[in-house]
Protein backbone atom coordinates (compact mmCIF):
# COMPACT_ATOMS: atom_id res chain seq x y z
CA UNK A 1 0.00 0.00 0.00
CA UNK A 2 2.62 2.06 1.05
CA UNK A 3 4.44 1.44 -2.26
CA UNK A 4 1.65 2.55 -4.00
CA UNK A 5 1.10 5.34 -3.04
CA UNK A 6 4.97 6.35 -3.03
CA UNK A 7 5.18 5.45 -6.95
CA UNK A 8 1.92 7.68 -7.47
CA UNK A 9 3.97 10.16 -5.71
CA UNK A 10 6.67 9.70 -7.93
CA UNK A 11 4.80 9.88 -10.80
CA UNK A 12 3.13 13.18 -10.04
CA UNK A 13 6.77 14.50 -9.42
CA UNK A 14 7.66 12.78 -12.46
CA UNK A 15 5.20 14.65 -14.67
CA UNK A 16 5.00 18.28 -12.86
CA UNK A 17 9.14 17.78 -13.61
CA UNK A 18 8.52 17.17 -17.67
CA UNK A 19 5.92 19.72 -17.78
CA UNK A 20 8.50 22.15 -16.07
CA UNK A 21 10.94 21.34 -18.82
CA UNK A 22 8.58 21.94 -21.39
CA UNK A 23 7.64 25.52 -20.15
CA UNK A 24 11.12 26.13 -19.72
CA UNK A 25 11.87 25.28 -23.41
CA UNK A 26 9.03 27.09 -24.20
CA UNK A 27 10.24 30.48 -22.22
CA UNK A 28 13.61 30.13 -23.78
CA UNK A 29 12.61 30.07 -27.25
CA UNK A 30 10.97 33.56 -26.27
CA UNK A 31 13.71 34.66 -24.36
CA UNK A 32 16.24 33.66 -27.52
CA UNK A 33 14.39 35.29 -29.71
CA UNK A 34 13.71 39.15 -28.03
CA UNK A 35 17.64 39.16 -27.24
CA UNK A 36 17.83 38.47 -30.79
CA UNK A 37 15.73 41.31 -31.85
CA UNK A 38 17.44 43.41 -29.51
CA UNK A 39 21.00 43.03 -31.03
CA UNK A 40 19.50 43.41 -34.06
CA UNK A 41 18.33 46.51 -33.09
CA UNK A 42 21.70 47.05 -31.64
CA UNK A 43 23.16 46.56 -34.81
CA UNK A 44 20.71 49.33 -35.98
CA UNK A 45 21.99 51.87 -33.79
CA UNK A 46 25.46 51.51 -34.73
CA UNK A 47 24.92 51.86 -38.59
CA UNK A 48 22.87 55.15 -37.81
CA UNK A 49 25.25 56.67 -35.21
CA UNK A 50 28.41 55.00 -35.45
CA UNK A 51 30.21 51.88 -35.17
CA UNK A 52 31.61 53.60 -31.71
CA UNK A 53 28.65 55.41 -30.62
CA UNK A 54 27.45 52.41 -29.34
CA UNK A 55 29.77 50.06 -26.84
CA UNK A 56 31.06 50.01 -23.96
CA UNK A 57 33.08 53.43 -23.77
CA UNK A 58 29.71 55.19 -23.70
CA UNK A 59 27.90 53.46 -20.11
CA UNK A 60 27.17 56.28 -17.71
CA UNK A 61 29.67 57.22 -14.93
CA UNK A 62 26.74 56.85 -12.53
CA UNK A 63 24.23 53.53 -13.03
CA UNK A 64 21.19 52.69 -10.48
CA UNK A 65 19.18 49.83 -11.28
CA UNK A 66 16.08 50.61 -13.03
CA UNK A 67 14.51 47.08 -12.35
CA UNK A 68 14.76 44.58 -9.32
CA UNK A 69 14.29 41.26 -8.73
CA UNK A 70 11.84 40.00 -5.60
CA UNK A 71 12.97 36.25 -4.48
CA UNK A 72 10.74 34.28 -2.15
CA UNK A 73 11.11 31.37 -1.15
CA UNK A 74 8.20 28.15 -1.51
CA UNK A 75 7.65 25.47 0.51
CA UNK A 76 9.52 22.71 -1.19
CA UNK A 77 12.30 24.90 -1.40
CA UNK A 78 12.11 26.56 -5.04
CA UNK A 79 12.08 30.00 -5.14
CA UNK A 80 10.28 32.40 -7.29
CA UNK A 81 11.58 35.36 -8.81
CA UNK A 82 9.57 38.64 -9.75
CA UNK A 83 10.81 41.16 -11.66
CA UNK A 84 9.94 44.40 -10.23
CA UNK A 85 10.80 48.85 -10.85
CA UNK A 86 13.51 49.43 -9.27
CA UNK A 87 14.07 53.15 -7.17
CA UNK A 88 15.45 54.66 -9.90
CA UNK A 89 13.10 53.56 -12.55
CA UNK A 90 11.71 56.59 -14.64
CA UNK A 91 8.48 55.33 -15.74
CA UNK A 92 7.20 54.64 -11.96
CA UNK A 93 8.67 57.75 -10.68
CA UNK A 94 6.70 59.59 -13.48
CA UNK A 95 3.61 57.99 -12.05
CA UNK A 96 4.31 58.82 -8.65
CA UNK A 97 5.01 62.46 -9.62
CA UNK A 98 1.61 62.80 -11.50
CA UNK A 99 -0.73 62.67 -7.86
CA UNK A 100 1.35 65.24 -6.38
CA UNK A 101 1.47 67.97 -9.65
CA UNK A 102 -2.73 67.31 -8.96
CA UNK A 103 -2.31 68.15 -4.99
CA UNK A 104 -0.33 71.75 -5.96
CA UNK A 105 -2.85 72.92 -7.69
CA UNK A 106 -5.68 73.85 -5.27
CA UNK A 107 -2.57 75.74 -3.17
CA UNK A 108 -1.64 77.92 -5.78
CA UNK A 109 -5.60 78.59 -6.31
CA UNK A 110 -5.74 79.52 -2.26
CA UNK A 111 -2.92 81.50 -3.15
CA UNK A 112 -4.61 83.66 -5.87
CA UNK A 113 -7.16 84.55 -3.89
CA UNK A 114 -5.52 86.42 -0.83
CA UNK A 115 -6.52 89.69 -0.65
CA UNK A 116 -4.05 91.16 1.77
CA UNK A 117 -0.51 92.01 -0.37
CA UNK A 118 1.38 92.71 2.98
CA UNK A 119 0.95 89.48 3.95
CA UNK A 120 3.84 87.06 4.00
CA UNK A 121 3.98 84.64 1.47
CA UNK A 122 4.30 80.90 2.43
CA UNK A 123 7.14 79.34 1.82
CA UNK A 124 5.98 75.95 1.74
CA UNK A 125 4.89 76.19 -1.70
CA UNK A 126 7.84 76.89 -3.99
CA UNK A 127 10.00 74.73 -1.51
CA UNK A 128 7.29 71.84 -2.52
CA UNK A 129 7.39 72.74 -6.17
CA UNK A 130 10.89 73.22 -6.99
CA UNK A 131 12.23 69.54 -6.51
CA UNK A 132 9.52 68.91 -8.99
CA UNK A 133 11.38 69.74 -12.37
CA UNK A 134 15.01 68.11 -10.86
CA UNK A 135 13.70 64.99 -9.76
CA UNK A 136 12.09 64.42 -13.59
CA UNK A 137 15.21 65.68 -14.81
CA UNK A 138 16.67 63.06 -12.75
CA UNK A 139 14.71 60.05 -13.67
CA UNK A 140 14.98 61.03 -17.53
CA UNK A 141 18.99 61.14 -16.80
CA UNK A 142 18.84 58.16 -15.51
CA UNK A 143 17.40 56.23 -18.34
CA UNK A 144 20.38 54.19 -19.90
CA UNK A 145 19.52 55.70 -23.34
CA UNK A 146 21.38 58.83 -21.99
CA UNK A 147 24.22 57.66 -22.38
CA UNK A 148 24.22 56.88 -26.09
CA UNK A 149 22.88 60.67 -26.64
CA UNK A 150 20.10 63.22 -26.36
CA UNK A 151 17.96 62.35 -29.45
CA UNK A 152 18.96 58.74 -30.07
CA UNK A 153 17.20 56.50 -33.32
CA UNK A 154 14.20 54.45 -32.97
CA UNK A 155 16.20 51.78 -33.49
CA UNK A 156 18.22 52.17 -30.21
CA UNK A 157 14.84 52.78 -27.86
CA UNK A 158 13.36 49.22 -29.82
CA UNK A 159 16.71 47.50 -28.66
CA UNK A 160 15.71 48.91 -24.99
CA UNK A 161 12.55 47.53 -25.32
CA UNK A 162 13.47 44.29 -26.27
CA UNK A 163 16.21 43.77 -23.68
CA UNK A 164 13.51 44.59 -21.46
CA UNK A 165 11.25 42.34 -22.28
CA UNK A 166 14.30 39.48 -22.09
CA UNK A 167 14.75 40.55 -18.58
CA UNK A 168 10.89 40.39 -17.58
CA UNK A 169 11.60 36.23 -19.29
CA UNK A 170 14.51 35.65 -17.31
CA UNK A 171 12.84 35.85 -14.21
CA UNK A 172 10.49 33.72 -15.11
CA UNK A 173 12.95 30.95 -16.41
CA UNK A 174 14.85 31.67 -13.25
CA UNK A 175 11.58 30.70 -11.33
CA UNK A 176 11.56 27.45 -13.62
CA UNK A 177 14.63 26.31 -13.51
CA UNK A 178 14.48 26.48 -9.50
CA UNK A 179 11.04 24.60 -9.91
CA UNK A 180 12.81 22.36 -11.55
CA UNK A 181 15.74 21.60 -9.04
CA UNK A 182 13.29 21.40 -6.26
CA UNK A 183 11.45 18.68 -8.00
CA UNK A 184 14.57 17.06 -9.03
CA UNK A 185 15.53 16.82 -5.48
CA UNK A 186 12.41 15.68 -4.13
CA UNK A 187 12.15 12.79 -6.93
CA UNK A 188 15.16 11.64 -5.52
CA UNK A 189 14.33 11.78 -2.00
CA UNK A 190 11.39 10.09 -2.70
CA UNK A 191 12.82 7.18 -5.06
CA UNK A 192 15.61 6.64 -2.35
CA UNK A 193 12.70 5.65 -0.17
CA UNK A 194 11.13 3.54 -2.70
CA UNK A 195 14.93 1.93 -2.68
CA UNK A 196 14.76 1.61 1.03
CA UNK A 197 11.31 0.14 0.89
CA UNK A 198 11.62 -2.47 -1.87
CA UNK A 199 14.93 -3.41 0.04
CA UNK A 200 12.94 -4.12 3.49
CA UNK A 201 10.44 -6.06 1.60
CA UNK A 202 12.56 -8.49 -0.73
CA UNK B 1 18.34 45.76 0.36
CA UNK B 2 16.34 42.55 0.88
CA UNK B 3 13.03 44.79 0.61
CA UNK B 4 14.29 46.67 -2.21
CA UNK B 5 14.55 43.41 -4.35
CA UNK B 6 18.27 41.81 -5.60
CA UNK B 7 19.93 42.85 -8.46
CA UNK B 8 20.25 40.97 -11.83
CA UNK B 9 24.06 40.92 -13.05
CA UNK B 10 25.45 40.09 -16.16
CA UNK B 11 28.30 38.48 -17.61
CA UNK B 12 28.62 38.66 -21.65
CA UNK B 13 30.04 40.11 -24.57
CA UNK B 14 29.71 43.99 -25.44
CA UNK B 15 26.55 43.74 -27.43
CA UNK B 16 24.61 41.46 -24.57
CA UNK B 17 26.03 43.46 -21.73
CA UNK B 18 25.04 46.97 -23.46
CA UNK B 19 21.66 45.30 -24.17
CA UNK B 20 20.79 44.45 -20.69
CA UNK B 21 22.09 47.24 -19.16
CA UNK B 22 19.81 49.46 -21.64
CA UNK B 23 17.21 47.52 -20.30
CA UNK B 24 17.97 48.63 -16.84
CA UNK B 25 20.03 46.00 -14.75
CA UNK B 26 22.97 47.61 -14.38
CA UNK B 27 24.26 49.52 -10.75
CA UNK B 28 27.83 51.06 -9.54
CA UNK B 29 27.25 50.63 -6.07
CA UNK B 30 29.27 52.91 -3.40
CA UNK B 31 32.43 51.28 -3.94
CA UNK B 32 32.18 51.70 -7.49
CA UNK B 33 31.63 48.05 -8.21
CA UNK B 34 29.50 47.03 -10.95
CA UNK B 35 27.22 44.08 -10.86
CA UNK B 36 28.32 43.63 -14.96
CA UNK B 37 32.02 42.47 -16.66
CA UNK B 38 32.02 42.80 -20.64
CA UNK B 39 34.03 40.22 -21.62
CA UNK B 40 36.66 40.81 -24.83
CA UNK B 41 39.24 39.17 -26.75
CA UNK B 42 41.80 40.70 -24.02
CA UNK B 43 39.82 39.28 -20.64
CA UNK B 44 41.56 36.63 -18.85
CA UNK B 45 40.22 33.40 -17.55
CA UNK B 46 41.58 34.02 -14.38
CA UNK B 47 39.30 37.54 -14.28
CA UNK B 48 36.24 35.78 -15.40
CA UNK B 49 36.40 33.49 -12.89
CA UNK B 50 37.06 35.88 -9.87
CA UNK B 51 33.92 38.12 -10.89
CA UNK B 52 31.82 35.18 -11.61
CA UNK B 53 32.80 33.81 -7.89
CA UNK B 54 32.45 37.50 -6.63
CA UNK B 55 28.83 37.34 -7.98
CA UNK B 56 27.98 34.41 -6.69
CA UNK B 57 29.38 35.48 -2.87
CA UNK B 58 27.45 39.14 -3.04
CA UNK B 59 24.22 38.98 -1.03
CA UNK B 60 22.15 41.60 -3.34
CA UNK B 61 22.14 40.01 -6.69
CA UNK B 62 19.37 37.54 -7.52
CA UNK B 63 19.85 36.41 -10.94
CA UNK B 64 23.38 35.78 -13.08
CA UNK B 65 23.03 36.34 -16.58
CA UNK B 66 25.97 34.57 -18.28
CA UNK B 67 26.86 34.17 -22.20
CA UNK B 68 26.82 30.02 -22.48
CA UNK B 69 30.26 30.31 -24.19
CA UNK B 70 31.69 32.02 -21.37
CA UNK B 71 30.12 29.72 -19.13
CA UNK B 72 31.87 26.87 -20.77
CA UNK B 73 35.03 28.22 -19.86
CA UNK B 74 34.17 27.71 -16.18
CA UNK B 75 31.76 25.08 -16.42
CA UNK B 76 33.40 23.81 -13.04
CA UNK B 77 32.37 26.77 -11.10
CA UNK B 78 28.88 26.50 -12.26
CA UNK B 79 28.48 22.90 -11.67
CA UNK B 80 29.67 23.57 -8.38
CA UNK B 81 27.08 26.09 -7.27
CA UNK B 82 24.34 24.16 -6.17
CA UNK B 83 22.13 26.77 -4.28
CA UNK B 84 19.22 28.43 -5.62
CA UNK B 85 20.53 31.66 -4.72
CA UNK B 86 21.66 33.58 -7.13
CA UNK B 87 19.94 31.88 -9.97
CA UNK B 88 22.58 31.15 -12.89
CA UNK B 89 21.23 31.47 -16.32
CA UNK B 90 22.95 30.66 -19.67
CA UNK B 91 22.03 32.83 -22.52
CA UNK B 92 23.34 32.80 -26.06
CA UNK B 93 25.54 35.32 -27.41
CA UNK B 94 25.77 36.74 -30.94
CA UNK B 95 28.27 34.13 -32.05
CA UNK B 96 27.17 31.27 -29.89
CA UNK B 97 23.65 30.19 -30.12
CA UNK B 98 21.93 28.80 -27.09
CA UNK B 99 22.74 24.59 -26.60
CA UNK B 100 20.06 23.37 -24.41
CA UNK B 101 22.51 19.95 -23.87
CA UNK B 102 25.75 22.48 -22.28
CA UNK B 103 23.45 24.06 -19.68
CA UNK B 104 24.04 22.75 -16.46
CA UNK B 105 20.23 22.74 -14.94
CA UNK B 106 19.40 20.91 -18.32
CA UNK B 107 22.04 18.28 -17.31
CA UNK B 108 21.23 17.88 -14.15
CA UNK B 109 18.06 17.27 -14.80
CA UNK B 110 18.73 14.75 -17.59
CA UNK B 111 21.27 12.77 -15.55
CA UNK B 112 18.27 11.93 -12.89
CA UNK B 113 16.96 9.20 -15.15
CA UNK B 114 18.79 5.49 -15.29
CA UNK B 115 17.97 2.49 -16.64
CA UNK B 116 18.00 1.36 -12.66
CA UNK B 117 15.68 4.04 -11.58
CA UNK B 118 12.53 3.60 -14.48
CA UNK B 119 12.12 -0.32 -13.62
Amino acid sequence: MAELALRRELDERLLHLLGALETLQGKRDEFNSCVEQGWFSLSKSRFAMGCKSVSALQYGARMEPLVRVCASEGESGQVAFQVIPGDGDPSAEAAEGSPAVEEIGPQDQVLRQRKGPGKTADPGPPVEAAPEPDSQNGASSRDPLTWFGILVPQSLRQAQSSFKEGILLAGEIASLQSDIEATRAQYRALLERKRQLLAREG
Amino acid sequence: MAGRGKLIAVLGDEDTVTGFLLGGVGELNKHRKPNFLVVEKDTSLTEIEETFRSFLAREDIGIILINQFIAELIRHVLDGHTRSLPAVLEIPSKEHPYDATKDSILRRARGMFTAEDLR
